[in-house]
C-alpha cells in the first residue's frame, strides 16, 4: 500500500465520520432553524427519489430518449405492483425479485 | 434485534451493491489491502464508487476528500434529523451511533419511529437507539460480506450484468411503503425531477439540493394546509 493511497483512505474514514456525525459534534444547546426541523420528516422520501431518479432516468449523463428502457420498465412494474397490493405492502425483497425478474431478461438478452 | 428483522427483506438489495462496489474497486487497480481499508474504514458505497476514478488517475487529494464530502452530503441532512433522537447521548457515542448509521437504517429507523422519545424518558430513548444499533448491525454485515464477496470473486462475477441494480430496487421497495400521504408523494416526485433536472451538477450536488428544495417546499405547503384548516374567529 503506498503513502497516497493510505492518506486518502484515512481522510475518507475522516470525511465519513465528518458528514454523518455533522450535527452530532455540538453539544446540547445547539438547535436547527426551526423549518428544516419541521421540513425534515420529508428528508428520507426526498434522499430516496433523489438516489433512484437519475439511476433510471439518466444514461450517460443525459436524459433517456425512449420510454423502451429496461430499469424504467422494471421501476414500472414495481410501482405497479406495489400499486396493486396497497393495501397490503410486499416486502422489499419482493421487490427487488419482481425488479431483477424484470431487469435481467430485458438487460441481459435483448440489451435495452 | 427488532431493527435487524425488519432490515433483513432489504439484505439482498445492500450485499449486491456491496459486491458491485467490491468488484469495481479491485477493476480500479486497488489491491487488496488498500481495497479491505477501503471496505472497512471508510464505509461509504456511494463515495467509494465516485472516488474510485480520482484514486486511479492519482488526482490530489484534497480533490478525492472534497469529491467524498459532497457525495455524502445527504448524510449531513440525516445528522441533522438524527440529532433529535441522540441528543442526549455524551459526543462520543452519538458519532459512533452516527458513522453506522448509512441510508437504508437511517431510513428504516425514522420510518419506525417517525417521533423522537421526550428527553426525560431516557428508557424510550435506549429502546429507539438499540433498534437503530440492530439494522445497523445487519446493514453493515451484509454490506461486509457483499464487499468482500466482490473483492476476492472479482474474476467470476460479470460486471456488466447489473447486479448494482437491486440496491436501487430495495431503495424503491422502501421508499414505496414511505409515501402515506399526498405531500409525501409530492416532495416523491419533486425531489426526482430535480436530482434529474440537475444531474449535470458535479459532486452529486444534485442530490442534495433536490432534497433540500423538495423538502422546504413541502413544508411550505404543510404550513399553508395548517393554516387553512384553522378556525376563522
Amino acid at each position: 500500500m503506498d503513502l497516497y493511497h493510505f492518506l486518502s483512505l484515512l481522510g475518507m474514514t475522516l470525511v465519513t465520520i465528518l458528514a454523518r456525525a455533522f450535527f452530532l459534534f455540538a453539544n446540547d444547546n445547539f438547535k436547527l432553524p426551526l423549518w428544516l426541523d419541521r421540513a425534515l420528516v420529508f428528508a428520507p422520501i426526498a434522499a430516496l427519489s433523489a438516489i433512484i431518479a437519475p439511476e433510471v432516468f439518466v444514461i450517460e449523463g443525459s436524459l433517456i430518449s425512449s420510454l423502451w428502457n429496461s430499469k424504467l420498465i422494471a421501476c414500472s412494474c414495481c410501482l405497479f405492483y406495489f400499486f396493486l397490493k396497497r393495501f397490503k405492502p410486499p416486502s422489499v425483497l419482493e421487490i427487488i425479485m419482481l425488479g431483477l425478474a424484470v431487469y435481467l431478461p430485458l438487460h441481459l438478452y435483448f440489451n435495452i | 434485534m427488532q431493527g435487524a428483522l425488519e432490515l433483513l427483506p432489504a439484505c439482498f438489495g445492500i450485499f449486491t451493491w456491496g459486491m458491485m462496489t467490491g468488484v469495481a474497486m479491485i477493476h480500479s487497480g486497488l489491491n487488496y489491502p488498500e481495497s479491505l481499508m477501503m471496505t472497512f474504514c471508510v464505509f461509504a458505497g456511494s463515495s467509494q464508487l465516485a472516488v474510485l476514478p480520482l484514486l486511479a488517475a492519482r488526482a490530489p487529494i484534497w480533490v478525492i476528500l472534497a469529491t467524498a464530502f459532497c457525495v455524502n452530503l445527504r448524510f449531513v441532512v440525516f445528522s441533522a434529523h438524527l440529532r433529535n433522537y441522540l441528543k442526549t447521548y455524551p459526543r462520543g457515542y452519538r458519532v459512533m451511533c452516527a458513522y453506522f448509521t448509512a441510508d437504508l437504517s437511517y431510513i428504516q429507523f425514522i420510518k419506525r419511529f417517525p417521533i423522537p422519545a421526550l428527553s426525560i424518558d431516557q428508557k424510550a430513548i435506549d429502546e429507539q437507539t438499540a433498534y437503530l444499533a440492530g439494522s445497523n448491525a445487519l446493514n453493515w454485515f451484509s454490506w461486509m460480506l457483499g464487499s468482500m464477496m466482490g473483492l476476492f470473486l472479482t474474476h467470476f462475477i460479470p460486471i456488466d450484468w447489473g447486479l448494482g441494480f437491486a440496491g436501487f430496487l430495495a431503495l424503491l421497495g422502501i421508499a414505496m411503503t414511505l409515501v402515506s400521504s399526498h405531500l409525501r408523494l409530492l416532495a416523491a416526485v419533486l425531489s426526482g425531477m430535480l436530482a434529474v433536472y440537475f444531474v449535470d451538477l458535479p459532486l452529486k450536488l444534485n442530490t442534495m439540493l433536490a432534497i433540500l428544495i423538495s423538502i422546504a417546499v413541502c413544508d411550505q405547503f404543510e404550513l399553508y394546509a395548517a393554516r387553512q384548516l384553522k378556525p376563522k374567529n
